[in-house]
């Protein structure tokens, strides 16, 4: 019984041992070439394990050469792959930032590439400038600096609208916003029809703003309460907007149309009315209304006649002789109804 | 009466007669002849329009309205009868017939009222049917609102002529 048991796992182990080895990858083979090096003694194998020299690298270079002299050229310098590296608290923006700022245009309405607030108050910030764009057609551009950082002159906000945004047509708003300092923001109103809104209300809607963030002590409520108060108060501007284009559209119309207007207007007002389908139920009830219409005027207007059949003259009269009961009053106790009895007793 | 008699079978009384009892009156007749001067001259007015309109409706016929103030010894009806035959009636149409006279006679002492009307009536017309057309107006007269009493009597008139033409029609075929 044992005999039995041990050949038993014996061919299971060599038939495991079998598949397993069938899977392993094929053993190195030689070459011919190297065969016969081996076998004339020319190639020891093994030999780069036993000696110092140890097994040959691949990577190995030459040694330069003694006395060969090194150069070392010159690169030109390239903008760091550090996009919100912060600059210093007062300096101006310059070099790299510039593109950083105001090499394209935003993606968002938030341009913050020094990442001067933290990412939580970035998502809120981005959040509320959302918001305002559900309900306002004018989007809001917050250029976010540091409390002392400048801006160079050629960087102003309509120098950057006219670069950056030249391809825009409809009125946008730019803020440059100078965290923990408000009262240093600018802000420009520009594009449509927008350089018609008074220059005063600009500058009060800035103040207003300004005056709204400086009543918080956090820096974040700062701006939060700065972008609130100007997205409120740019709703009166865009209803200033709004009158404009209406007006501008309406002086355009009066150039464009002829003296006599009033007579394409009527032509057009029949043609739209042309163009408007009516049920034919609507046809069939308000032509039996003019129907009955007609039918009541007719029957109203209409003509009696008495047919020419008059009766004989009597006791000398040439027109009439004939009358009605005479509608009295001689008996106060009496209703007038009953007198229709007392025809024909007293004639005369 | 019979219709063709040429006396009244009661008493023998003809339009001759009358001549004498109505001698002081006017026998020119206005539309409205408000003898009595009870009417007002917007009321006038009024009346005259009712009686223009009524006429454009039965081409053939002429309204009048008469207010009078009589004695005791006249008498409404015999009054409607002397000044429908011997008055002289002004601004009739020129389609009326000289037998289509529709009068409403008003006596504003005894507060009575008569409607007389011509020969081209006279076949339909019977005395209880006038006397319906004008019960309406009763209530006015007695308390002397005369023109709210002659507007309620004309509507009334109206619609009687109109039924004595659908009766005269029947009668004619």
């Amino acid at each position: 019984m044992n005999v039995w048991l041990r050949f038993i796992v014996g061919v299971v182990l060599g038939a495991a041992s079998l598949s397993m080895a069938a899977k392993l990858p094929p053993l190195p083979v030689w070459n011919d070439a190297d065969k016969t090096r081996i076998k004339e003694g020319e190639m020891v194998v093994g030999i780069a394990l036993l000696t110092d020299a140890g097994p040959k690298k691949e990577d190995d270079t030459p040694e330069p050469e003694q006395g060969a002299e090194v150069i070392i050229e010159a690169v030109d310098a390239k903008p760091s792959l550090d996009r919100h590296e912060q600059l210093e608290e007062n300096s101006e923006i310059s070099g790299v930032h510039l593109e950083h700022y105001f090499g394209k245009k935003p993606e968002g309405y938030l341009v913050d590439p020094q990442q001067l607030l933290s990412m939580q108050e970035r998502i809120d910030f981005k959040y509320a400038l959302d918001m305002h764009m559900e309900e306002s057609e004018l989007p809001i551009y917050v250029y976010l600096f540091d409390s002392a950082q400048k801006v160079p002159e050629d960087y102003v906000p309509q120098k950057v609208y006219d670069t950056v945004f030249k391809e825009n047509k409809n009125p946008i708003v730019i803020v440059y916003y100078y965290i923990g300092a408000p009262e240093r923001s600018d802000f420009l109103l520009s594009g449509g029809v927008s350089d018609r809104v008074p220059e005063w209300q600009v500058k009060e809607l800035l103040w207003n703003a300004a005056h709204k963030a400086r009543e918080k002590s956090d820096v974040f409520d700062q701006l939060d309460g700065f972008v609130g108060q100007l997205s409120m108060r740019l709703f009166w501007v865009e209803e200033i907007l709004r009158e404009m284009i209406v007006e501008s559209v309406k002086s355009a119309v009066d150039q464009q149309s002829p003296p006599d207007s009033k007579a394409d207007k009527f032509v057009q007002m029949l043609d739209s009315a042309a163009e408007v389908e009516v049920p034919l139920l609507v046809y069939w009830i308000s032509g039996g209304v003019l129907l009955v219409g007609i039918a009541g005027v007719w029957f109203m207007k209409r003509k009696l006649y008495f047919p020419e059949s008059s009766s004989p003259c009597r006791l000398g009269g040439d027109v009439g002789a004939k009358s009605g009961g005479i509608l009295s009053y001689r008996n106060r106790h009496q209703a007038p109804s009953v007198q229709r009895e007392q025809f024909g007793k007293d004639f005369f | 009466m019979h219709l063709s008699a040429e006396e009244c079978p009661h008493c023998g009384l003809v339009l001759a007669q009358l001549d004498s009892v109505y001698a002081g009156f006017d026998r020119t007749v206005r539309r409205p002849h408000d003898a009595a001067g009870v009417l007002r001259v917007p009321d006038r007015k009024k009346v005259s329009k009712w009686i223009a309109r009524a006429e454009r409706a039965f081409p053939q016929l002429y309204f009048c309205v008469v207010t009078c103030s009589l004695r005791d010894d006249q008498n409404v009806r015999s009054y409607g009868f002397w000044l429908m035959n011997r008055g002289e009636f002004q601004d009739i149409p020129e389609s009326a017939s000289k037998e289509g006279c529709v009068m409403l006679v008003i006596d504003v002492n005894r507060k009575e009222v008569c409607l007389h009307v011509g020969y081209l009536l006279d076949a339909a017309m019977n005395e209880e049917g006038a006397f319906d057309a004008l019960t309406g107006g009763h209530p006015y007269l007695l308390e002397s609102n005369f023109m709210q009493s002659i507007e309620v009597m004309l509507g009334g008139v109206r619609k009687y002529v109109k039924r004595l033409r659908r009766k005269a029609r029947r009668l004619a075929k």
